[in-house]
């Protein structure tokens, strides 16, 4: 589902692939005609919701780890959506490490839209829009 | 868009006792584990900068592992800066604070005078 306004990769969720994955998604950008500062904000937050995945969203023993992202471009934004297969979100009873509360907040800090669904088993869905009007 | 420089990494022993680390390419979770581990390996010296003008990009594995070697090193009685931040670094630097707490420098004459300093 590759056109002039969406964008698609799928990929196994693995730490080499998240670079590979930054850069398909930074290049679509640049090609829609997004300007260098939408461009890095984009690459850092599919960076962080990759990462979150690659992490959190399969167990260590999973075959398949299916990451799928798709980049949209609207009329003011790009919308990131990065989808899983995993076991979805879990209550966490102990504090998160410093890495992971730092991914949510630049991801959330960055994005003008934030957005999680999740269903226990079932796989984990992140929405996030980067205004496309940012400045350099 | 410029192609992806691999990732890579320089240690340097500047001065006695003093590490120099230079990071060039991208910074995220598949070489992060580098990264710690040079900074562990200048664990106990009294001064370590980081020379972020060859990085192109960061993620939160890569801050982590800054604030997690900024709190060992002080916490021995040493001191650790990082200089030379751009674009995507330096906003994600500003964006999460770092750049508010003595540990962003834009030059490294600037970080080695602080280095030098006494601590607060």
């Amino acid at each position: 589902m590759n056109t002039g306004r969406d964008f698609l990769i799928r990929l196994p969720a693995q730490p080499d692939n998240i670079a590979v994955i930054r850069a398909a998604v930074g290049e679509r950008a640049h090609e829609w005609g997004a300007n260098r500062r939408v461009v890095d904000d984009l690459r850092t937050v599919v960076t962080e919701a990759c990462t979150n995945v690659v992490l959190h969203a399969y167990p260590e023993e999973a075959q398949q780890r299916p990451l799928e992202v798709s980049l949209r471009r609207e009329e003011e934004a790009l919308q990131l959506v990065v989808r899983d297969e995993g076991k979805g979100v879990q209550a966490s009873g102990g504090e998160r490490p410093y890495g992971l509360r730092m991914g949510l907040l630049l991801a959330g800090a960055i994005s003008s839209c934030f957005q999680l669904r999740s269903r226990r088993g079932r796989g984990t869905e992140l929405t996030l829009q980067i205004p496309l009007d940012a400045t350099t | 868009m410029s192609s992806m420089r691999p990732f890579g990494l320089t240690e340097t022993e500047f001065q006695p006792d003093s590490r120099l680390i230079a990071i060039a390419g991208e910074l995220d979770l598949a070489v992060a584990d580098q990264l710690t581990a040079a900074l562990a390996r200048a664990s106990g010296c009294s001064l370590v900068l980081v020379d972020l003008g060859s990085c192109e990009f960061i993620d939160s594995t890569g801050l982590a592992a800054f604030v997690q070697a900024s709190s060992q090193i002080e916490g021995e009685g040493g001191r650790f800066a990082v200089f030379g931040a751009s674009d995507q670094v330096l906003r994600v630097l500003s964006v999460t604070g770092l750049t508010e707490n003595g540990l962003v420098f834009e030059s490294v004459e600037e970080a080695f005078a602080a280095g030098q300093a006494p601590a607060a």
